[in-house]
């Protein structure tokens, strides 16, 4: 914690005295709250227990000791062995096999036991994403094992055989008078793009380009000033300062894996470039924002107005230029001065605005940005066109569309204006849905033909960096699905599968420009095996054409806005554009900066609950005029005064048993503003309803207690003292005896750089699947009973409209002197020789006092048991972990389960452990490689020398608990006046 | 007097079936000695003692992996294809291999769940024989489940042994909970 924030003394009533710095108490009112205490132990005790009186204690107790001779008669079942039929010579019985492939753009590795997918990782031969993953890749397994999906194509609702299907579609389609129109996403395969491309040509199908949230106003402006309709693609490795105007370019914005990597790179303080500057200017709190060095909360209008000026003060352009505010004219001379002064820096804004993109496209060029931290790339590939996808709409309405082909997307749902989708649709006479499951879109649909999921199909996709990746199928279709290009294939009278499409695809037109393979079977193989594959022939970057962006400016200067409060619309990490909302693992995971979970909610500021008292909870009507929605709000620091913020991807109406009818539809707030989709500039009015709908939140406490749980310190302080901010603030008298004689073999540690985490929670995922550890559902997290293994701690610091916040992973600590061990009264919870405090499934007796001893509250006890009936989704699970069954306590293994597949690796190889040859599941999946895990013991291991590191600490190391994971001392890169 | 006796007699017969319990109870789901019969009457005794196969050309995973593996039913007829052809049992696994429909065995060994263990760690690094678990299985006719696969026989082995490596092993309680139980 720095330094320079006020010191308040300890709010508790515990006598301590010690100071508290600057972080907050409550998010609501900055203050103890002690009646919060009394309502945690609501509905804890509830009323599934039984009767309490003497005689049904008898009777209950009489039964149990008399049914108990009985389990000695129980004949053991029998059980089958049933063997393979054909020996598969690369598959042995409890042998992880890997495959790659590619989620939705992100080269993953697929982790296949018997033939079942259990776990997405990242592509470590991919230099986009080196390994990292997000939420959504790792959730991705379950939705394949969705039991909700679609079964059989239908034709009106009726089940039908595929050929069937193929020969009434291909009579309709012929039979259709109007256009004929396929819409998809956006299109990165180039032999997706070929397989369209003959649909235009011998079917006369026109091929419109959908997205949810497009990025329609960056791909504009590309057109106009770089004559490549193609998004941006930034190298922030290379940036010494980033300046965002709301992108969340470590969440939902732009190509987010490779962003991260980049980013992250840069934050490890002693890079020999130095830690970048990372500006923030947004309106409502983004995952990014939440990172920022400097972070400031401006409305929308506030936002374009400083760009107008930042516009100004680096091109000379004054076009752009308004009278700003006091505090907004500090803020644009601030960008203005970081940009001129650093040698190499990006802008970027997610405003959909085309003006606004070419402005910021200026800007770039003057900074001399492009080529280095910023290129645009044309390719091949299809992106989203706002326009295009509008005027179809109207065309469908005025009857002129006869066929409308719908494959991945979901506009019925999705589009700003679903209520005119809906009714356009029904002047369609044929129209196909690709959906995997039924959604919005596919029951308009006369035609249904389900897709198989990405892991079922074959595909390839051109990302950044010049990089092909490759979608192979690591499953048979679990379902009577096909791949929706072999639906086409039919269309189009085509023989054999896609693959073979797809091999010809890249045999005659990709491979002969590749070089270095002594034939096509040899590349391919490799290509697959790898998953990734650089092919610089299909990418090119293009340079900027000299236009002016003086009349954009001066456009956005003149933009009129609404009256009333701002209705802004954001993408959630885990939940994005609500594709994947029938996925129980990224509903339950908490969302970075609310901490809430199973909902959405309208965030506003502090300072507007105040003005109209409200509390978080409180359920409220915003109203836009021609749309409303009424959910609870939340009371979420760093909010614009004059905001408020609704997440997408909720509101479902037919999505499935999780996603349907949780929370409330906020596309319709988007609005359709000079040819493109504006997602900020929507105004209308809050009222309140009176009724309450408490938040699922996982974190309910947000003090640290007078205590440095996290440290921290400037930039300017830790290159004069690497170990600046890293001096323990208490000292306890001792309890535990001496150090645990723990020297010998291998001794495991963990080190996590609070500086490179983002918090975005994907460990928190990942931990979710390998551990097979349960989703326990809205009323259980709202009852603090959530079951995560790990958890992402977040403190606000600070003033409330701008406040610094920290992330903060806290699992088990692996103690040393483990707490929880003394009170076991069963031995169920005991230390190994290498170092781990390891929980004993079988021996817990539930009596959770080790989880009232932990100082770190990272035990969960299971409640239930909780639903693995699921006949697919139990496929998912991690067959060398046990499912945990009722009054068990669990908590981090450190992924044991790794730990001993990784030994017994090494002995069956008959060498000795590396560093690297374990991994835990949380690790593994950091998109920043912030967590380090390995045996500290290896004095060559990273472990060993981070845990020499000055800024390496241990969080509550005053107990002299002797944590074996550590944390290093978070480094903002703020000068003392700007604090 | 006679009461004293009687309660005597009363105590020792109650603590005598208590005893009795008690053993019996603790050989409760240890199964040793289970032989259920198989669909298929497959000799151990006439494969792995008369002919002297290798145990591990039909358990292919034995050194590769947590199971040993159960022979896929195709593997069978590598030989039985040209020998016993016309044995009824042959034709079984013939069938099974035409139709699809494969033979389903029934299961002898088993560890409950929440035991890990792993075939290739004793099978492979530590060149244990398969006699030394399984029995003299080139004397069985029909295949049972010899030893008692239960909690202590694994530690104690382990401790006579002294076959892991040292940091493993080294602490008195035999080794740590998670080294299987996970």
């Amino acid at each position: 914690m720095s330094d320079n924030k006020n010191d308040k003394t300890c709010g508790t009533s515990c006598g301590c005295g010690t100071p508290v710095e600057g972080y907050w108490q409550d998010v609501e009112n900055k203050l103890p709250t002690e009646a919060k205490t009394q309502e945690f132990a609501d509905g804890e005790f509830d009323s599934f227990s039984i009767k309490k009186d003497r005689r049904s204690f008898l009777k209950i107790m009489g039964f149990s000791v008399s049914a108990l001779p009985l389990t000695g008669c129980v004949k053991i079942p029998v059980r089958k062995a049933i063997p393979y039929l054909e020996k598969n010579p690369t598959q042995y019985p409890g042998v992880a096999n890997y495959y790659s492939t590619t989620f939705e753009g992100s080269p993953v590795m697929i982790k296949v036991r018997e033939g079942r997918p259990i776990k997405a990782e990242g592509n470590k031969l991919s230099t986009v994403t080196e390994g990292g993953t997000d939420a959504q890749i790792q959730a991705s397994i379950l939705d394949l094992y969705d039991s909700n999906r679609l079964r059989s194509a239908s034709i009106d609702g009726k089940d039908v055989e595929w050929d069937v299907f193929d020969n009434k579609l291909k009579s309709a389609i012929s039979k259709a008078s109007g256009k004929k129109v396929l819409v998809t996403k956006n299109v990165t395969s180039p032999s997706q793009l070929k397989m369209i491309a003959e649909l235009e040509s011998k079917l006369g199908f026109d091929h419109v380009v959908y997205e949810p949230v497009s990025r329609y106003g960056i791909n504009k402006a590309n057109e106009r000033a770089f004559g490549a309709f193609a998004p941006n693609a930034y190298f922030l490795e290379d940036a010494d300062t980033i300046v965002s105007f709301g992108a969340d370019f470590l969440g939902t914005f732009g190509n987010n894996l490779q962003q991260s990597r980049d980013y992250s790179k840069r934050r490890v303080p002693t890079n020999p470039k130095g830690l970048n500057k990372h500006i923030h200017v947004e309106a409502v709190m983004t995952l990014t924002g939440s990172n920022a060095d400097s972070r400031y909360t401006r409305s929308i209008q506030s936002q374009r107005a400083v760009l107008g000026s930042v516009y100004a003060g680096i091109t000379g352009d004054t076009a752009g230029k308004s009278k700003l505010s006091e505090a907004d004219q500090k803020l644009a001379d601030f960008v203005v001065k970081q940009l001129k002064s650093s040698k190499t820096s990006v802008l970027m804004s997610d405003d959909n605005n085309v003006d606004v993109q070419l402005m910021v496209a200026a800007i770039n060029k003057t900074l001399g940005n492009y080529g280095k931290t910023i290129k645009v790339i044309k390719t091949d590939a299809q992106y989203a066109n706002d326009e295009q996808f509008n005027q179809l709409v109207k065309d469908m309405a005025a009857g002129k569309v006869g066929v409308a082909m719908f494959l991945g997307t979901n506009p019925a749902y999705n589009f700003h204006d679903p209520k005119a989708f809906v009714e356009a649709a029904s002047k369609v006479s044929t129209k196909v849905s690709f959906a995997l499951s039924a959604d919005e879109t596919s029951s308009l649909c006369n035609f249904v033909a389900p897709d198989n999921h990405t892991y079922e199909s074959w595909s390839d996709s051109m990302g950044v960096e010049n990089e092909v990746s490759f979608t192979q199928p690591v499953i048979q279709p679990l379902f009577g699905s096909r791949m929706a290009m072999e639906t086409l294939m039919a269309l189009l009278n085509k023989e054999g599968t896609f693959h073979d499409y797809m091999v010809a695809n890249w045999k005659k037109n990709i491979y002969p420009a590749i070089g270095g393979f002594s034939n096509f079977d040899n590349f391919w193989n490799k290509a697959l095996h790898d998953g990734v594959v650089k092919v610089d022939r299909m990418f090119k970057e293009v340079s900027y054409r000299n236009v002016s962006a003086n009349a954009s400016a001066n456009a956005v200067k003149n933009i009129k806005y609404g009256e009333g409060l701002n209705v802004v619309v954001y993408q959630k990490f885990a939940i994005r554009d609500g594709a994947m909302a029938n996925n129980p693992l990224l509903h339950e995971m908490p969302d970075p900066i609310t901490k809430a979970t199973w909902d959405n909610y309208i965030m506003v500021s502090p300072s507007f609950a105040k003005a109209n008292s409200i509390k978080s909870g409180d359920v409220v009507k915003v109203d836009a005029g021609t749309y409303n929605v009424t959910l609870p709000a939340a009371v979420i620091p760093g909010i614009e005064a004059n905001t408020v913020g609704v997440a997408l991807g909720y509101g479902r109406t037919r999505s499935g048993k999780v996603g349907t009818g949780m929370g409330a539809n906020a596309f319709p707030f988007a609005t359709f503003v000079n040819g493109s989709v504006d997602y900020n500039t929507s105004f209308g009015k809050l009222t309140k309803t009176g009724a309450h709908r408490g938040l699922a939140l996982s974190q309910t406490h947000q003090s640290m207690e007078g205590r440095d749980i996290v440290r921290e310190t400037t930039y300017e302080k830790f290159e004069d003292d690497n170990g600046a901010g890293n001096k323990p603030k208490m000292k306890l008298p001792q309890i535990y005896p001496v150090n645990h004689q723990l020297q010998e073999g291998h001794q495991w540690a963990m080190a996590i750089d609070l500086n490179t985490c983002t918090g975005c929670s994907t460990c928190v995922v990942a931990c979710n699947t390998e551990n097979n550890v349960p989703v326990v559902g809205r009323t259980e997290v709202h009852r603090r009973r959530d079951m995560h293994w790990m958890r992402i701690d977040r403190y606000f610091a600070g003033d409330e409209q701008e406040p610094e916040t920290v992330h903060m992973p806290m699992l088990c600590q692996h103690c040393e002197n483990a707490p929880c061990e003394n009170v076991c009264p069963v031995l169920a919870t005991v230390h190994s020789s290498d170092g781990l405090n390891q929980q004993v499934y079988n021996r817990c007796i539930g009596t959770r006092y080790c989880a009232n001893n932990c100082p770190y509250k990272v035990r969960r006890f299971n409640w239930f048991n909780y639903d693995h009936s699921d006949e697919y989704a139990r496929l998912a699970l991690n067959p060398d972990v046990s499912v945990r069954s009722r009054g068990v306590m669990e908590k981090c293994s450190f992924c044991i389960q790794r730990i001993q597949e990784g030994k017994l690796k090494a002995k069956r190889e008959r060498r000795d452990l590396q560093p690297g040859d374990i991994q835990t599941a949380c690790q593994q999946s950091c998109p920043t490689n912030a967590i380090v895990f390995g045996d500290m013991n290896d004095k060559n291991s990273p472990i060993a020398k981070l845990l020499e590191n000055p800024r390496t600490y241990s969080v509550l190391e005053e107990l002299n608990v002797k944590p074996r994971v550590n944390y290093m001392v978070k480094v903002r890169n703020k000068s003392e006046e700007e604090a | 007097m006679k009461k004293l006796i009687g309660a005597f007699v009363a105590l020792a017969a109650f603590g005598a079936l208590g005893a009795y319990i008690v053993v019996q109870a603790r050989h409760i789901g240890y199964n040793q000695g289970y032989q259920p019969d198989q669909p298929v009457k497959f000799s151990h005794k006439l494969h792995a003692g008369e002919l002297k196969m290798d145990c591990q050309y039909c358990h292919f995973a034995a050194d590769k992996g947590r199971h040993a593996g159960i022979p896929p039913t195709e593997l069978c007829l590598n030989c039985h294809t040209q020998v016993k052809t016309n044995s009824p049992e042959i034709k079984k696994v013939q069938e099974a291999v035409d139709s699809g429909e494969n033979i389903q065995w029934n299961r002898v060994n088993f560890l409950p769940d929440y035991a890990y263990f792993n075939h290739a760690q004793h099978v492979n690094v530590a060149q244990l024989d398969c006699k030394q678990c399984h029995g003299p299985v080139d004397e069985m006719e029909i295949y049972y489940q010899h030893e008692k696969l239960n909690m202590g026989w694994c530690i104690n082995c382990h401790r006579e042994k002294d076959i892991a490596p040292p940091e493993d092993h080294k602490r008195a309680s035999g080794g740590d909970c998670q080294k299987c139980h996970y």
